[in-house]
């Protein structure tokens, strides 16, 4: 798509420093508490606790009697509708009739002082009455179950049909079948959830905030104000961390302090504590899985049925995408003739889900990662040969039955994993009986397709406005949002090679509504792809005007201009980009451009068959395991994770984004959960909800594989979610490898490793 | 002074002097103001974050009399007559540390928002233990959470600043 390919590559591919980093470390970079508006007002909410309950009365007196309280807003107080459902209109900003799980909040109050504003909160009483409430979302689906929403529980329901499901079974020479279950992980970004709303003197309003999707948020603070959307300006600030966690959950205290801040004229601050983050922001899905698998003698997969059911909490938020993408993944990246897959996403009374990396795919990549090393163990065939024999390559299809035509990484993933892991040597050790101390490999293998596919076409394309000043210098504005991940760096390496321009003469800044159009949300490892396509198309633009003028100052046909490392023109004759831009400003040439890119269609029909994503990134990852079977303790000693990314954009970004993602998948395996009790949450921070540190990394091996897409910038594909991906499977894998214990739920703290021992499982 | 974002409406306020960075600081505060909203509410020094308020994340970390401590848990009161040094007095001359430079270099930045206490807590471990050993330097940073960097390049940047 971009007449790239014949050049060798400057900026992308190199390790170019991150144009943030600077900024970060000496303390500057401002995060939305790190800013302040004149007349500024503190907020903090009043959220009663319930699990489930009507909602009688509101009683502020108390609150509003307190010195240096401004307003209670509830409600009462939404100018426009009371609303901010991202899919689903479910959703009220503040109910004013019901409550629905312990994270609901009825009023915002505004206070001088964060301090005031929340001892008020505490004063603000809410009358309720208490409503029976479910909290599995199995149970949730039986009949005479409570009604999270009047329309009943099950609002969600995928199927994917491929072949004869029966036929597939009478083939198989094994069947193994289990259920898994997986529970509420915490994103636990390091930076709480927080907003500023402006209002504005020509009556519109600017938001500041955390997030990863300013257009979401935009859509819901009109939708709550009443205003129309060029009327709601919205400023991402710098964002400490997201990963999917800052998808939805934003929309909802940027409306708080929007409808705050419109009531009372004046600008509004709201910031999370980190309790009131676990209680209101959106978790990773716990599901229950059941997946059944068939195989012929050989490992040959012959029929796969999986039924998925997905907890999506009180409200459905991003259910509806997050389920669709479990529905067409829950194979697994497998070439299997014979699918039958159901997927439900049900209301309980419980913390809402959303997006968490990998979206809604680690809880069945569980599932049947898990299966298919019990396939190969009852076959006395190798996991890895087994992976080989079933993974996708090009030439294969999906579940979906899409053909698969280019980029497909998968088996080289499994290759290069295997050999500098060692694999062969250590999967056929076996440590003496005596020790205590047992040692296991274990694989895990995914495929991950990338943006958002067939769920969310309305949403799938990027814009970017690139302004070159007559000085060369170039400024970028872009509608995908730098979270930590470091997409303002590998989109100033983009813009550099196409455009021909050093990198330090770029700047991109994080997003603002009002320059670029509605982008969609960053996530779904789309930004780089759809973000950075969006700069390749500007720069296009760029060089066919400034390339008229060069080939008329130069004498040069413009289809002989070239634009590289800072000089534009053909052979011995050109100029400096930046002497070309000023010779384009001296003749009234419009030196900026707005660049767009669409996502290719995708298709997902009613039996879930079609090309349900344009492409997909693959991985591996290899874990070896420690388990101390005196104190059930399991130490991850070492990580081998193989990605192919279509084409390296940038090595340390990344390592960093793999690095990252191998302990995320650490904390699944086996630390994190989050326990409630009815509506409480018992583990609401950091001493209770335990989150790998410093001390529990493991060696880690990165490895990249370059299968280049067609349609990627520069032939790179997605690779925000997939690091979080196949770690969790492949550490549980090596535990049944080193005590023969398997586990059907996660994470496998030392307590149930310990428990399962003493009941005399395992080898 | 206004009354800042952090303080409480009630309990007298009492002014303090303390050294921050180097230069003598006065401030007004209430008894419950803690140093980390002193710091940032008072003094305008943002630098330090807040990703709990209970001790738990290691954001706020700062070097008070020469030992890293959470600052969201010390009460400004307390800090009367006392150092300390942020993540803005590590780069005051306007040239940044070395252990900002490393962190820097090795890529160990992702967010950003645990980064000024996971340096600021490098820095008091490499002043007390100029050669760390790789464990040493894991066991100085335990307290420190990092989401989103899985902390292998950041234990490289202080084992290159430790050089
Ligand atoms: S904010 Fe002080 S330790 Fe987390
Ligand atoms: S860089 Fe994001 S928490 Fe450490």
């Amino acid at each position: 798509m971009h007449d790239r390919d014949d050049r060798e590559m400057g900026a992308v591919g190199s390790r170019l420093v991150r144009v943030d980093a600077d900024a970060k470390v000496t303390g500057r970079a401002l995060y939305v508490d790190d800013l302040t508006f004149p007349g500024m007002l503190e907020a903090a909410l009043v959220l009663p606790g319930c699990a489930h309950a009507r909602l009688l009365k509101v009683d502020a007196s108390d609150a509003l009697a307190m010195a240096g309280v401004h307003a209670v807003v509830t409600a009462d107080d939404v100018p426009g509708e009371n609303q901010v459902g991202v899919v689903d209109r479910d959703q009220p900003l503040l109910p004013s009739e019901r409550i629905r799980y312990s994270g609901d909040a009825v009023a915002v109050v505004v206070a001088e002082t964060r301090a005031i504003a929340r001892e008020a909160a505490a004063a603000v009483r809410a009358e309720t009455e208490e409503i029976p409430a479910v909290f599995d979302a199995v149970r949730a689906m039986e009949p005479g179950a409570p009604k999270v929403h009047d329309d009943g529980n099950v609002f969600l329901e995928y199927r994917v049909r491929k072949g004869n499901i029966d036929e597939g079974f009478e083939a198989a020479d094994i069947i193994v079948e289990r259920t898994f279950r997986t529970h509420h992980q915490e994103h636990s970004y390091l930076e709480p959830l927080g907003a500023i709303a402006v209002p504005e003197e020509h009556g519109g309003v600017t938001i500041y905030g955390t997030m990863q999707c300013p257009y979401y948020v935009q859509k819901a603070v009109a939708t709550v104000l009443g205003l129309p959307l060029a009327h709601v300006r919205v400023i991402q600030t710098v964002t400490g961390g997201g990963f999917g966690g800052k998808e939805d959950s934003p929309s909802e205290i940027c409306a708080c302090a929007a409808v705050a801040a419109w009531k009372l004229r004046r600008p509004v601050k709201l910031i999370y504590t980190r309790e009131d983050d676990f209680y209101r922001s959106s978790k990773r899905h716990p599901m229950t899985v059941t997946y059944k698998l068939g195989a012929t003698r050989d490992g040959t997969f012959t029929a796969a049925q999986i039924r998925v059911v997905a907890d999506a909490g009180a409200y459905s938020t991003l259910t509806p995408v997050v389920v669709f993408r479990a529905a067409a993944h829950a194979t697994g990246p497998y070439e299997i003739p014979n699918v039958h897959t159901d997927a439900y996403g049900v209301y309980t009374n419980r913390q809402t889900t959303g997006a968490f990396r990998g979206f809604g795919q680690p809880q069945t990549i569980f599932a049947n990662e898990s299966i298919v090393d019990e396939v190969a163990e009852a076959l006395g065939l190798d996991p890895i040969d087994v992976r080989l024999k079933n993974g996708l390559a090009v030439g294969k299809r999906t579940a979906t039955n899409q053909l698969l035509t280019e980029s497909v990484g998968l088996p080289e993933t499994l290759r290069q994993a295997r050999e500098a892991s060692g694999w062969d040597a250590k999967r056929a050790e076996r440590g003496a009986d005596s020790d205590p101390i047992k040692r296991g490999i274990g694989v895990g293998s995914i495929y991950y397709g990338v943006s958002l596919g067939a769920k969310g076409l309305a949403l799938d394309g990027s814009g970017a406005h690139m302004n070159v000043y007559r000085d060369g210098s170039v400024r970028i504005a872009i509608g995908g949002t730098e979270m930590g991940q470091g997409l303002l760096t590998v989109l100033t390496q983009i813009a550099s090679d196409a455009l021909g321009a050093p990198t330090e003469s770029i700047h991109v800044d994080h997003v603002d509504t009002s320059v670029v159009p509605d982008s969609g949300p960053s996530v779904a490892s789309r930004t780089t792809l759809m973000t950075g396509n969006a700069i390749i198309d500007a720069a296009e633009k760029l060089r066919a005007t400034m390339g008229e003028v060069a080939s008329e100052l130069l004498g040069v046909p413009t289809g002989e201009i070239t634009f590289r490392d800072g000089r534009v023109g053909a052979g011995d004759r050109s100029i400096a980009f930046a002497e070309l831009a000023a010779e384009c400003w001296a003749r009234n040439v419009n030196t900026a451009a707005d660049g767009w890119y669409a996502a290719p269609l995708s298709t997902f029909d009613e039996d879930g068959q079609g090309d349900a994503y344009a492409i997909y990134s693959y991985a591996t990852h290899v874990a070896e395991v420690e388990v101390d079977t005196r104190t059930g303790h399991v130490r991850l000693v070492r990580v081998t994770a193989a990605h192919d990314v279509g084409k390296i954009l940038n090595p340390t970004t990344l390592e960093g984004q793999v690095e990252g993602g191998v302990l995320q998948c650490a904390g699944m395996a086996l630390y994190e959960r989050m326990i409630t009790d009815g509506g409480d949450i018992l583990t609401p921070d950091f001493s209770t909800y335990i989150l790998p540190t410093a001390m529990d990394v493991p060696e880690i091996e990165t490895l990249f594989i370059e299968e280049p897409y067609s349609r990627g910038p520069f032939g790179a594909k997605g690779i925000g979610e997939t690091p979080a991906m196949p770690g969790a499977v492949a550490i549980a894998n090596a535990i049944y490898h080193a005590t023969g214990l398997r586990f059907l739920e996660l994470p496998i703290t030392a307590e149930a490793v310990r428990l399962a021992l003493a009941d005399g499982r395992g080898r | 002074m206004t009354a800042a974002a952090g303080d409480r409406g009630n309990g007298t306020a009492m002014e303090i002097r303390l050294t921050v960075n180097d230069a003598e600081r006065v401030a007004d505060v209430a008894p419950t103001t803690t140093l980390v909203e002193l710091l940032r509410d008072h003094l305008a020094l943002t630098g330090t974050k807040v990703g709990c308020g209970h001790g738990e994340c290691g954001a706020c970390t700062v070097i008070l009399d020469g030992r890293p401590v959470s600052a969201c848990l010390v009460f400004a009161a307390q800090c009367r007559g006392r150092k300390v040094l942020t993540i803005e007095g590590l780069s005051a001359s306007g040239e940044a540390d070395r252990v900002q430079r490393a962190f820097v270099k090795a890529g160990a930045v992702q967010c950003g928002y645990c980064t000024p206490g996971m340096i600021v807590s490098a820095y008091a471990l490499l002043s007390s233990n100029p050669r760390p050993s790789r464990r040493e330097i894991e066991e100085a940073i335990s307290g420190n959470l990092c989401r989103c960097t899985g902390y292998v390049k950041i234990v490289d940047a202080i084992d290159g600043a430790s050089e």
